[in-house]
């Protein structure tokens, strides 16, 4: 009963927001709620699959038994994402190269190819982007374009052949990151990725906790955090003080990346 | 806000296997290289033989109570101080000429003889064999050094063999000369010794005589006799002083008595009257005359009338009579004189006047003097016998007392000669002893000394009869079939069980020092909660590649590493010096020997 009540009131505030002021022109970025939620015209770009392969995403992946952790991990994150009506996830580690990215990307890829959701994954690395390299990709513009430089949406984002998967990625390395990521316009634009439809799931890829201040200031505009822990590298006073760091926002749940230590036995439970 | 609870890891034996699968890179980069090295080590380090002398120590065959050897050290020290001089720059040397050793060690060689030297050294071992003994006179067991063992390793067993028996044979030479040698240096000093005490002997007994003669009389055995001759001398002095005391009386007496008698003899007529002869009347009127001349002077009537009657009488009797009658009367003067002096003292007059009457008739007697010289014996001698008689025992009495006197000086000098005698007898008897003393210490002494020597020169004729301690050759050395070391076997067996020790301590080391977070288990009990998904390593092809690429250079790089370190090992311990005499090359001697020396094979010629 909740959740029809809910969805109603979403759809009806969506209807009044396109009833609402239509702005068009050049004066201010287009807004995605303008549109319909569900789609944006990105590029469609076709990866080939051993681009993808040598990525390590899941899609690509030959051994199809390396699915199941993933899918393991996007029943769980669906599971706590709906129980808690939270729409919006970041993904970041302790420290680089725990995976965090490539997480994030076969987590959305996951997301997006088994469940009814709109998946948007979004490039917030802004020193160091790489989703985009992920997907043997680069593109003309990026996300700070967009927030800076007043870029359309379209123009930005693209969609790797994976079906209600939309990637919007950086370009070039920002110095001042972390004010833009606590900035106004970085709040409109998480807003306006959001919309008010309880399908749309915004994965963000932030960069390490502990080597800068981002993760903190973004943490305002995100509903959780996604902690992903890199085994037999990723030191316990390491994790402490992530944790700490992250005290005051909704961990989700922790990823123990490239590990060893996987047992058949953990993947035969899909809670779906 | 979540509160993420942070728990401690406990530790499961899972978890000591994932921790050996997991490091087991770090494990083999550890155990390959040390069993690399322990093989190369096994195989590579050459033999090295060692060939053994072994030396008894017989005890010497004529008991020790008969003839008490010099040499009384323990076995142990003497084998070690004779090793000291086996081991002699000279002796080294003489053994590196005749084996021409400079050759066969050239490293050494180049770098001087010391160096060669002290290859000999380090090569030889000495070690000793020992086994319970019943000790003869205690009757328990001990232990006791009763061999000893001479040994040489070198990488040639040949070599070894002949060293050894250089070595054994300067053992041998050098106990037989250093036991004789003490023998004889025992003996020689012994009979120095003797020399001087015999001198120190005959000094003495020099210093001995003199203080005798010195002293003689004052020496303590004479004691006895002296305090006897004091006693007699005592005795005697008081009979002599006896007799003069008698004597003294006696003359005391006589010459009263002597005073009293007339020296003449009166005449008597028939009728028994006393008849005067001319020279009776006149040496009475000479008498009374004197008398009265000392009463009266000279010019007194009485005193003229009878000079002229005494003249006129004098020219009767002959003048002859002048000189005798004033000599009589003299003497009677003289005599009453002295019977004066006796009664009286010396103020007394009669003394006075007859000390006047006596010099004037002296005077007068000079005066007649030379003038008459007849009759005067006649008229001199006294012709009464009892007068006579009375003088001859005074003059008896007088020569007797005379000689008394003389005794008894003698005497009381001898006395007191005695005495002296008797006062220094006890520094003498002091000095005396001390001197004894010093001769029989010295006397003693001697005694010692050459009951010594006798014992020296016995000792020194076992010896030289090679019938004391003395060393013999047991066991010759041979030339060792069988290395000494290494233990291939156990080098290699050893380095694996260190290789692999090394291996797994580094891995606890490591994973000790490892803070990171490990597994799933760990994750979650630091969490509190599991994580949502545990994702394993992706591994690409390319992944798959390189991982197979890594693993075939290792395995190579492996593989060359063992075979340059075989090369090196072979290279550098590999003896390639060819025996003495032999010229053979060295490719055919060294890996000839490697097989012999035994080990393992292992395949990596």
């Amino acid at each position: 009963m909740e959740r029809i009540k809910k969805a109603l009131e979403l759809a009806r505030q969506s209807r009044m927001q396109d009833q609402g002021t239509v702005r068009t022109g050049e004066s201010s970025p287009p807004r995605l709620a303008d549109r319909q939620p569900i789609d944006i015209d990105g590029a469609k770009i076709q990866v080939p699959a051993d681009v993808l392969e040598y990525h390590r995403i899941v899609s690509g992946l030959q051994d199809r038994a390396l699915m199941a952790p993933y899918k393991m991990l996007r029943t769980q994150v669906l599971q706590r994402m709906q129980q808690s009506q939270w729409t919006t996830l970041a993904v970041t580690g302790p420290r680089e190269n725990v995976g965090k990215t490539l997480t994030a990307v076969n987590l959305a890829v996951s997301l997006a190819s088994s469940s009814n959701h709109a998946v948007f994954l979004v490039e917030l690395d802004l020193r160091r982007p790489s989703i985009h390299t992920v997907f043997g990709y680069q593109p003309e513009y990026g996300i700070a374009e967009h927030l800076l430089d007043s870029i359309p949406i379209e123009k930005v984002a693209f969609s790797p052949g994976v079906e209600r998967l939309t990637v919007i990625p950086g370009t070039r390395a920002l110095e001042h990151s972390s004010e833009l990521l606590s900035s106004p316009a970085m709040q409109q634009f998480v807003e306006q990725l959001k919309g008010r439809d309880a399908r749309r799931l915004c994965i963000f890829d932030l960069p390490p906790v502990l080597m800068s201040d981002d993760v903190l200031a973004f943490s305002p505009l995100v509903d959780a955090l996604l902690l992903v822990v890199e085994d037999g590298k990723t030191t316990r006073e390491d994790l402490n003080r992530s944790l700490e760091l992250i005290a005051d926002l909704h961990l989700i749940g922790t990823v123990l990346n490239k590990s060893e230590d996987v047992i058949k036995s953990d993947y035969s439970y899909q809670a779906y | 806000m979540q509160q993420h609870t942070i728990q401690q890891h406990t530790i499961s034996l899972k978890d000591y296997s994932a921790v050996l699968v997991r490091r087991r890179g770090q494990i083999i980069a550890v155990i390959v290289p040390l069993l690399l090295i322990s093989i190369a080590l096994a195989v590579g380090l050459p033999s090295v033989y060692q060939s053994t002398a072994t030396i008894l120590v017989e005890q010497q065959n004529i008991p020790e109570d008969l003839v008490t050897s010099t040499v009384t050290s323990y076995a142990d020290e003497r084998i070690q101080l004779i090793s000291r001089r086996v081991m002699s720059r000279e002796n080294l040397d003489k053994v590196i000429e005749k084996l021409k050793l400079q050759s066969h060690y050239k490293e050494e060689a180049q770098l001087g003889m010391g160096a060669v030297r002290q290859r000999l050294t380090q090569g030889t071992a000495l070690e000793m064999v020992s086994a319970e003994v019943v000790n003869p006179r205690s009757g328990r067991e001990q232990l006791v050094t009763i061999a000893f063992t001479v040994s040489y390793e070198d990488e040639s067993p040949e070599f070894a063999q002949q060293i050894a028996n250089e070595l054994a044979a300067l053992y041998l030479e050098e106990n037989r000369t250093s036991r004789m040698q003490l023998a004889t240096d025992t003996a020689a000093f012994l009979s120095h010794e003797a020399e001087k005490v015999k001198a120190h002997m005959a000094e003495l007994e020099a210093r001995l005589a003199n203080f005798k003669e010195q002293n003689i009389g004052a020496l303590p055995e004479q004691r006895d006799l002296n305090l006897q001759l004091i006693e007699r001398t005592e005795r005697e002095l008081i009979n002599v002083q006896n007799q003069i005391r008698t004597l003294e009386e006696r003359r005391i007496y006589l010459q009263s008595e002597l005073a009293q008698v007339s020296p003449y003899n009166a005449i008597y007529s028939s009728q028994g009257d006393r008849v005067l002869t001319a020279d009776g009347r006149l040496r009475s009127l000479q008498a009374e005359y004197a008398s009265l001349s000392a009463r009266y002077s000279s010019d007194h009537p009485d005193i003229v009338r009878m000079s002229r009657e005494i003249r006129a009488l004098e020219g009767e009797a002959g003048g002859g009579t002048d000189r005798a009658a004033l000599i009589q009367q003299v003497h009677t003067l003289q005599q009453q004189l002295a019977a004066a002096r006796e009664r009286y003292a010396s103020e007394h007059p009669d003394v006075k006047r007859l000390e006047r009457a006596v010099a004037k008739a002296e005077d007068e007697l000079k005066a007649v003097g030379a003038s008459s010289s007849r009759g005067v014996a006649s008229a001199a001698v006294p012709d009464n016998p009892a007068y006579i008689q009375l003088k001859a025992n005074l003059e008896a009495a007088q020569s007797e007392l005379h000689a008394l006197k003389i005794s008894e000086s003698t005497l009381k000098t001898k006395l007191a000669a005695l005495e002296a005698r008797i006062s220094k007898a006890p520094s003498v008897e002091r000095e005396y002893s001390v001197l004894m003393r010093d001769y029989e210490d010295a006397r003693s002494r001697y005694k010692e000394i050459t009951a010594k020597q006798t014992t020296a020169e016995l000792a020194k004729s076992l010896e030289s009869e090679q019938k004391g301690d003395r060393f013999i050759l047991l066991e010759s050395p041979v030339v060792p079939e069988a290395p000494l070391r290494p233990k291939r076997l156990a080098i290699v067996f050893l380095g694996a069980i260190l290789s692999i020790g090394g291996g797994i301590g580094t891995a606890v080391v490591m994973e000790g020092m490892d803070s990171s977070v490990r597994g799933r288990k760990a994750l979650t009990e630091l969490l509190g909660t599991p994580p949502l998904a545990v994702i394993p390593y992706i591994e690409t092809k390319v992944d798959i590649r390189r991982k197979k690429w890594w693993r075939v250079a290792t395995a190579v790089t492996s593989i060359l590493g063992f075979a340059l370190l075989m090369i090196w090992a072979y290279s550098r311990f590999m003896p390639l010096s060819p025996l003495p005499g032999q010229e053979g090359t060295p490719a055919t001697m060294a890996p000839a020997r490697a097989v012999e020396g035994g080990g393992p094979t292992n395949g990596v010629k």
